[in-house]
Order: structure tokens, then sequence, then C-alpha cells
């Protein structure tokens, strides 16, 4: 089963930082964060960036 | 084909896309979010009035905000806020105010919205092509030309441009993507937020107030100050600590020392958060036909002044650059100056001043009791408040090496670099 990044809108405040690093245009930006899956290596630097704890990989 | 692509519109992507349209350039502007007047990232919403600040005189009236060094002007019609004291807090509750005492400000507050959404009306009036809700994600230097990949809803595409101006902030993907950060010392990668609250008891809700000490478990001071004059808000920048995010050091600290009288009844009704990757500042932020702008060249921030500074000197260093003159290498030098952390021992000076973890919280009791019935120049620049603080503090050292010589030896021991500077 191949990970996934989650992305828990309850918490995303839309501050855009995971698609700042995003070296794979896998992450938009619309009122919250926006996955783009196909594009997902899950590498996990957006999680290491994000200030909420709303990012993770299941 | 386009003279430039800029990307990111913050105040120094605007204001270089504004600057460049309005000279007569073909522009392009790629932004990911789909509008401009809406904040959610914490940043800087205030302009620093330190004299000479990043080597320019900043001014904000009805017509806009205005830079007597670069000679320009940015629209900007929205409220103002001054503010004319600070306090830095122990967690005893030893208070250094800063104050010119003569009304003057430290720091002017603005809707930053209300600015970059104005900036970008503008850019559309000057005929600049608007691309919101447009991700960048990579860029490739041809020699000749810059193409940046780009993706919006999930669909593919790119633009080509003679040159391109790298706005897109702190953690910039096309400073990465086009290799400029390759010699750069990545220091830490860290989290803050910016809480609205509402519900703080505040005897002095027009003061900005910094609580430092180690009792708050947080990275840095946390920041206590205005919602413009509005009475019934006020915001607090709060970081992470090196364990837990910030919304846990919030739950941790809000009861704590000298805070938690103001946030007994305190709850948070809006939240903006901002991961960053601090970096070395890039000393030559041009390769090739791409140059990176504001925060993306920096060590962390530029401020938003900067960043407007930065635009637009940028926009005119491009068009000399297009037209065969050496435009990046005269806006490189003014960058080389004009910002303190560029400087070849600023990084070092800074963390002789810093007071946690260095000091105790009792010891920060003690040396800001010393100093709390002065009244400190009202400073507001990260550069200058530590040396005025470190003076007054330091005019008192007989008296310390009287009652605790061995504090005095701490402090001789960890400003080296920079006892010269304040003794």
């Amino acid at each position: 089963m191949t990970m996934q990044l989650h992305i828990d809108d309850k918490v995303c405040v839309g501050c855009g930082c995971c698609g700042d690093v995003c070296a794979q245009g896998a992450l938009e930006l619309a009122d919250t964060a926006l996955l783009i899956p196909e594009h997902c290596v899950a590498c996990g630097d957006c999680i290491e960036m994000c200030p909420t704890g709303a990012l993770s990989l299941a | 084909m386009l003279d430039i692509v800029i990307v990111g519109a913050g105040p120094a992507g605007l204001m270089a896309a504004l600057t460049a349209a309005r000279d007569g350039l073909k522009i392009a502007l790629v932004e990911k979010r789909r509008d401009v007047s809406i904040i959610t990232r914490a940043c800087c919403q205030q302009l620093i009035m330190d004299e000479g600040y990043e080597g320019d005189t900043v001014s904000a009236g009805p017509e806009g905000i205005s830079f007597q060094q670069s000679g320009c002007m940015v629209p900007y019609n929205g409220p103002l806020f001054p503010v004319t004291r600070k306090y830095y807090i122990s967690p005893g509750g030893r208070r250094i105010c800063f104050d010119h005492g003569d009304g003057r400000p430290l720091a002017v507050q603005f809707d930053k919205g209300r600015l970059l959404q104005g900036l970008w009306e503008s850019c559309a009036e000057a005929g600049v092509k608007l691309m919101p809700a447009t991700t960048a994600w990579d860029a490739t230097d041809s020699g000749s030309s810059i193409t940046v990949s780009l993706t919006r809803s999930g669909r593919r595409s790119v633009i080509e441009a003679r040159c391109a101006l790298l706005a897109d902030g702190v953690n910039s993907r096309m400073a990465g993507a086009l290799g400029l950060n390759r010699n750069r010392t990545h220091f830490v990668t860290t989290q803050c937020m910016v809480y609205t609250l509402e519900g703080v008891e505040d005897p002095e809700p027009h003061v900005m107030k910094s609580f430092m000490g180690n009792i708050y478990n947080s990275r840095a001071p946390i920041i206590l100050y205005p919602y413009f004059d509005d009475p019934t808000r006020m915001r607090m920048c709060i970081a992470r600590n090196k364990n837990d995010l910030t919304a846990k050091v919030y739950d941790y600290a809000r009861d704590k020392a000298s805070l938690a009288p103001y946030m007994k009844n305190a709850r948070i009704v809006k939240a903006a958060g901002c991961g960053l990757r601090a970096y070395s500042s890039l000393l030559q932020p041009r390769l090739g036909n791409a140059l990176a702008v504001g925060d993306a060249a920096a060590f962390v921030e530029v401020e938003t002044q900067g960043a407007l500074m930065c635009g637009f000197r940028a926009a005119k260093a491009s068009k000399d650059e297009l037209e065969g003159r050496p435009g990046f290498d005269g806006y490189t030098h003014w960058w080389q100056q004009a910002f303190e952390f560029n400087g070849p021992d600023a990084l070092r000076v800074a963390q002789g001043y810093a007071l946690t973890p260095t000091y105790t919280d009792e010891e920060l009791d003690y040396l800001f009791g010393l100093v709390e019935n002065e009244m400190l120049p009202g400073s507001y620049s990260q550069y200058n408040t530590p040396k005025y603080m470190w003076n007054a503090i330091l005019a008192h050292t007989a008296q310390i090496d009287c009652e605790r010589p061995g504090l005095l030896e701490k402090i001789g021991a960890n400003m080296k670099l920079t006892i010269s500077d304040t003794l």
C-alpha cells in the first residue's frame, strides 16, 4: 500500500508553506492546502514545514 | 517573448511587476493564491520606523508608503496605526520601556491584505499579465531565457521570459530549483503562528509587549501586540520549541509567569501560520537570467518595507540588464550594503546579545529591574533594540559588579564580539 499525504482541513490554516517546499509541484493552495496526488512522492518535506500539524503520511 | 516572469505576488513581486510594467516592460506575475487580500501566513504587517533601517527612511501618509533613498512611492490607502511604545517583560514582570517620548512611532501597522490587493489592482491597470491560483514549482535557465513550470488545478504548463525575478518568499522554490541555494547554510527549519485574540485583559493595549523567559518554553519571545485601534482584539506572535508545535507551546505558556494575567480569558479567533527554512543570506542573488529578491534571498526576512524596496530596485535593474547595462550588478551592490544580515559578523553579534537561553529567568528579572524606570529610545529594529538594551543595562556595570560579579562575567563572556559596541 503506497503512502499518501493526508491534509486535515480543520487544522490547516492555508499558509501555503507546504507548497513552497514541494519539489514535485504536488501541492497547490486554495482556502487550504490542495494535494495533486499523482505527483506526490511521499518525501515528507511538507510535513516538516507545516506549522499546525495538518499534514501526515498514511 | 515576455521580458520578465515574476514569481510571487508578495510586496516584492507586486512592486517589481508594477514598476517594470510602468517602465514599458512585458511582465507576467505568477501567484499561487487566488486572492492576495486574504492573509493566512504569519508575516510582517508593520513598518519599522528606526531611522536608516535597511538603508532608507520610510514614511506613510494618505498618498501611500514612500522611501526617501529609493525614491519610490507605494500606493496604499488603508488604515495606518502607529505604535509608540514597546515593553520587554521578564518572567517576574520587570519591564524595559522603549519609547521616543515625543509621540513618534517605533512601528506603524498597516493592513497587509489591503496593501497587496491595491498593488495587484495597480498591476492590472499597468498591463501586467496576472496569473493567480498558479503555482510555480520548477524552473530552468537556458542561457538566453528562463522557463518556469506551472501547475494550476493539477494542469501543468510552462511560461518563458528573458529573465525571472524570484520573489516567492523565504522558502523560495525557485531559488532551490535554479540552484541558488547550493552554497547556503541551512540553520534550522522552524514554525510560528500569529493568533488574533479576543478577551485579552490588557491595561495598555496600544503597547507592544515581548515576553522573554525560559519559563514560556518557546524558541522566541512571545509578542503580544495591538490589532490596530480595535479595543476588543490583540495579536500574538508565538514560535514553537524544539519538540512541540506552536499550538502546544501556546497552551503551555498562556498561564505562566507575567503572561498569565493577560491571557486568563483570552481565546483564539483567527490563526495564521508560517513554516520556514532559515538559510544564510544569498550574497550573490543573481544566477544567469534569474535574480532572487526579498525574502527569497535573505537571512529569513527583509520585512515588508525591505521587500517593497527590493521589488522596486529589481525592476529598475532588470530594465537596465535587458537593455545591456549591468543592472543586476548594481542591485547586488545595494542588496549587500542595505541589509544588516549581509554584514560579516551580524549573526554572531546577534547571538551575543541574545537573552534566552543564556540567562536564567531570575537573571532576566535582575537585569531588567536595573533599567525599569528608564525610557530607552523607541526602537523596533531587531539590530538596534539589543544595542540600546545592553547599553542601558551596562551603564549599571559598577552596580552589577558589586551585587552579581558572576553574572557580569557571564555577560562579558557572551558578548566578546559586541562588548566594544556596548561599553
